[in-house]
């Protein structure tokens, strides 16, 4: 009886897991649709501006032939996903240079940052979360929870160059922009600090508030007050016991944060300066690089709705509560 | 009338946001008479003026083409709180009814939650970015740009309460007496739905605001030289040694009219229901 229980609900989990990855798959379609469809919208002659202002029509007639713009949009589009397949993300308008290429020399760069201001926010926002559980209504309850308010409301662009003017200008303790040669030497920490920072403030705040939420709710639970009948010191209670359950919504929302990240990347890239991906779209919106804007956001894409599968598919190991029906 | 009262004892008992009541309501006093308090017009260059500290003559200083910041900063209000406001209302309504009609209309459910989908499948500022680089810079292209943002936020959110309002037993009652569909949807299910949308909306308003100076501190928002905040910091990041008041006031402005919007979300949350999940 207990082995068909668990056999239904293997089978359960599998079928939707099958149904969720499905599910992804036609998103992911439809978002390259979507995604092909607005750069078409783009205002601007992609061959005219390949040819130059002064190229004649000919000259543009015969580019647009060359990159199939004179294709119905079905075909190019049909095109321009057997080449997403194959690794061709084409070319730059501007430089000419391989966009899979350009992607993955700054890929690394923003997967650093995003990677590091998620951990700096998980910790911080932890360790604030717990403490405004543990002490709630008193003043540090009431100053954490202040703190995380200040950390939603205040604009991150902001903060990173007041960041700037405090430890680079007027004190001149931290780089303001650009990258080290190498990130593992203490001169290479000080040029991520200020972008961690930047990017992971916003993120410290939700993780504060949600942390303390979800302790507040395993603190009242019995078995917490079991081990508190048991003698045990009460820091082995909090972090061992309470946060040991409170922490797997907190642990959710870090990896659906780092989705969140590889999109907030834009803005700290371009306060520092930071040589990643973000910096490389808003390069070509700027220069109207519509190969570069469709690719990018198209890989930004795929990987948020990734990393929200992965999270999706990883907590119906984790909490053995869920059901799948 | 006793639930309201009743709302607003719970409400004012949440100090926060009183607070950002108040300021809020500055707010919008400056951005309703922001040419009669602005001592000088904002987009006139004072050349032999320029990058001023703050003083007497200009109290937040000026910035490089001798314009100055506060009166800038108050034309900005107006800026930032159209594009909040408009932006939240069309959400409401575009995100609202796709999601009344998602929550109401079971068979209809799957294509509207399928397109939601879609449309978090990016992440919010590159969706953004993706609109107003069809659209190119301009005040109603970021407020459109904005809108569609939290579209799938606001559909997603008026579903699940349809969803758990249209069970109730006085649907069933008003289903059985021969209702139709729009008299139950517009007479039971949405007036059940204000309270939680009333939230949302006063929460979200914070982050429109924060998302357009986002996009005007990246170059494509609202163009120069419309004095926009995100604008302002950012022409102000290259002259951070000489003059960095021009960065600094613009952003306090966007922060406490953020904060105050925050607080009232906050408290509206907790005086309408506190185990509201939003």
């Amino acid at each position: 009886m207990a082995l068909n229980i668990i056999l239904n609900e293997r089978k359960l989990m599998i079928n939707y897991i099958l149904r969720r990855i499905m599910q992804t798959i036609a998103v992911l379609i439809c978002v390259s649709v979507l995604i092909f469809l607005m750069v078409h919208m783009i205002p601007g002659d992609p061959a005219r501006q390949i040819a130059g202002m002064d190229a004649t029509e000919e000259q543009v007639t015969s580019i647009r032939q060359n990159l199939g713009l004179d294709r119905p949009l079905l075909i190019q589009y049909l095109r321009y996903m057997r080449g997403i397949v194959k690794g061709d993300l084409g070319r730059s308008l501007r430089t000419r240079a391989l966009i899979s290429q350009e992607l993955k020399r700054r890929f690394p760069y923003t997967i650093i940052l995003a990677v590091f201001s998620v951990f700096f926010a998980g910790v911080l926002g932890v360790i604030f979360g717990v403490f405004s559980s543990v002490w709630k209504y008193s003043f540090f309850d009431h100053f954490f929870m202040m703190f995380s308010l200040v950390g939603v409301s205040i604009p991150n662009f902001w903060i990173g160059i007041m960041m700037i003017l405090l430890f680079s200008v007027k004190l001149p303790l931290l780089p303001s922009g650009g990258v080290p040669k190498s990130f593992l030497s203490v001169a290479g920490v000080r040029y991520i600090i200020l972008p961690v920072i930047t990017l992971g403030w916003t993120i410290v705040g939700m993780v504060t508030r949600l942390t303390r939420s979800s302790m507040l709710e395993v603190i009242q639970q019995d078995f917490i007050r079991t081990a508190h009948a048991k003698g045990l010191p009460r820091i082995k209670v909090i972090f061992k016991h309470a946060l040991k359950n409170a922490i797997l919504p907190v642990v959710t929302y870090l990896g659906l944060q780092f989705g969140f990240c590889l999109g907030g990347a834009v803005i700290t890239e371009t306060v520092f300066s930071w040589p990643g991906v973000g910096r490389y779209l808003l390069q070509g919106v700027y220069d109207r690089d519509y190969p570069v804007i469709q690719s990018t956001i198209l890989v930004f894409s795929c990987l948020f709705v990734m990393t929200n599968l992965v999270i999706d598919i990883s907590y119906t190991f984790i909490d053995p509560r869920i059901r799948y029906n | 009338m006793l639930a309201v009262s009743y709302f607003w004892k719970r409400f004012k008992r949440h100090k926060p946001a009183i607070v950002g009541l108040i300021v809020v309501f500055f707010y919008i006093i400056i951005a309703v008479f922001g040419p009669y308090i602005a001592p000088y017009d904002p987009v006139t260059l004072h050349i032999e003026d320029r990058l001023q500290k703050p003083s007497a003559k200009y109290l937040f200083g000026t910035d490089a083409f001798g314009r100055d910041i506060l009166s800038r900063v108050i034309y900005g209000t107006r800026i930032s709180m159209t594009i909040g406001i408009l932006s939240i209302l069309m959400g409401v309504v575009i995100g609202g009814t796709m999601g009344v009609i998602a929550g109401y209309f079971s068979y209809l459910e799957r294509i509207i939650m399928f397109v939601v989908d879609v449309l978090l499948a990016f992440p919010s500022i590159l969706l953004a970015i993706g609109v107003m680089t069809i659209l190119g810079p301009g005040i109603y292209s970021v407020i459109i740009a904005v809108t569609i943002r939290q579209i799938p936020s606001f559909s997603r959110m008026v579903r699940s309460v349809v969803l758990s309002v249209k069970n109730y037993e006085y649907i069933e009652a008003a289903r059985a007496l021969g209702s139709s569909n729009a008299r139950i949807i517009f007479k039971s299910i949405l007036p059940n739905s204000f309270a939680p949308i009333l939230v949302y909306s006063t929460l979200q308003i914070g982050w429109n605001i924060l998302l357009a100076a986002i996009l005007s501190f990246l170059g494509i928002g609202v163009p120069p030289p419309i004095p926009e905040w995100g604008r302002m910091v950012a022409e102000g990041r290259n002259f951070l040694r000489q003059a960095p008041h021009i960065a600094t006031f613009p952003g306090i402005a966007i922060f406490l009219l953020v904060i105050s919007f925050n607080m009232i979300g906050d408290s509206l949350r907790d005086a309408i229901d506190p185990k509201l999940k939003i």
